[in-house]
């Protein structure tokens, strides 16, 4: 099984909280915001993990970013608090 | 009115209020306000769940109160306070009704029915902050996982609900193993069934025999509120 650490998914956080403006051009509404930006972050988790997105959706009965945080929590290796990371970046991304 | 603190006012009330209230739908994870921000919005959910926390300076993350359909988010703005250091945002996904913070300040101003409830609903949430201040400090990790098990059964209304182990480690100030340990003996009980983040209740009676005193008091300080109201309302 492949896993992800906490500097990778930091760098992962990092590349998206800069590409938040262009990512979510045009929407202005947070709550779309917010989902596009966890969106973005699980596709990139997925490809690191080399796991199907929709499969990994279907599998977790996703609901608006939940399969991303659990996704983190059955694939990283070792255990770390990306709650922090990823709150951080959705801050002052969204 | 699927919120509890709206479904108290009269009807020609609520009618008044309504064009001001918009029904929206919450992002997991959303930010509703950040400490020391402005706070633009408040919000009366409907059926997600939202979360005040104190952050501190190390980015760790401490809950403070948990608020659902019974509540609103974005007291400070009633209390007339302009900023606050905790932060507040969505852990369930869902919708709320949500109202711009100036037409809640003008609401204020008026007086009138939403004024008394909102004041009532402070005393409730005070009692809330309280208890769960006291429980933190009294109860064991299991009792406190136990009752705040149920009160997010309670606000979601579904036997199951979606919730990873980093989140209740959050909400309980806790460390993994030590959630891991206590949602595996609440398993081994029959009172849960957690799987891959999914969560349910598959014994309430149990779980609340697990809960400590303090689930009690909190929905009973609810249940006092709403009766108190209805009370003058009539």
């Amino acid at each position: 099984m492949r896993t992800i650490n906490e500097r990778e998914f930091e760098a992962m956080c990092r590349e998206v909280h800069r590409q938040a403006s262009a990512l979510t051009e045009g929407i202005t509404d947070p709550s779309q915001r917010t989902q596009k930006l966890l969106r973005v972050l699980f596709d990139r988790v997925c490809q690191h993990l080399q796991l199907d997105c929709q499969a990994q959706m279907a599998e977790l009965e996703d609901h608006d970013g939940f399969a991303l945080l659990q996704t983190l929590e059955e694939h990283m290796q070792p255990e770390f608090f990306y709650s922090n990371i990823l709150d951080q970046c959705l801050l002052t991304a969204v | 009115m699927e919120n509890r603190l709206l479904s108290l006012l009269p009807p020609d009330e609520l009618d008044r209020l309504l064009p001001r209230l918009e029904r929206v739908s919450v992002s997991m994870k959303q930010i509703i306000y950040q400490r020391e921000g402005p706070i633009e919005y408040v919000y009366f959910p409907v059926d997600t769940i939202m979360s005040q926390i104190a952050t501190m300076q190390d980015g760790t993350v401490v809950e403070v109160a948990t608020i659902g359909r019974e509540g609103m988010v974005g007291l400070p703005v009633f209390l007339r306070a302009k900023r606050t250091t905790l932060s507040g945002f969505a852990q369930v996904m869902g919708d709320a009704y949500r109202m711009k913070a100036e037409d809640l300040l003008a609401e204020v101003q008026r007086g009138g029915p939403l004024v008394n409830i909102l004041l009532r609903y402070t005393q409730a949430l005070t009692v809330q902050i309280a208890q769960g201040s006291a429980c933190a400090q009294l109860h064991s990790v299991s009792q406190r996982c136990a009752r705040w098990l149920l009160m997010t059964h309670d606000r979601v209304g579904a036997d199951s609900y979606q919730i990873t182990q980093e989140f209740l480690c959050q909400m309980l100030s806790v460390r993994r193993a030590t959630v891991s340990e206590v949602a595996s003996s609440l398993q081994q009980a029959g009172f849960i069934q957690y799987s891959r983040g999914k969560m349910t209740i598959t014994n309430r009676q149990g779980l609340e025999g697990a809960a400590c005193e303090c689930y009690n008091a909190i929905r009973r300080e609810y249940e006092n509120a709403t009766e108190d109201l209805k009370q003058s309302v009539s």
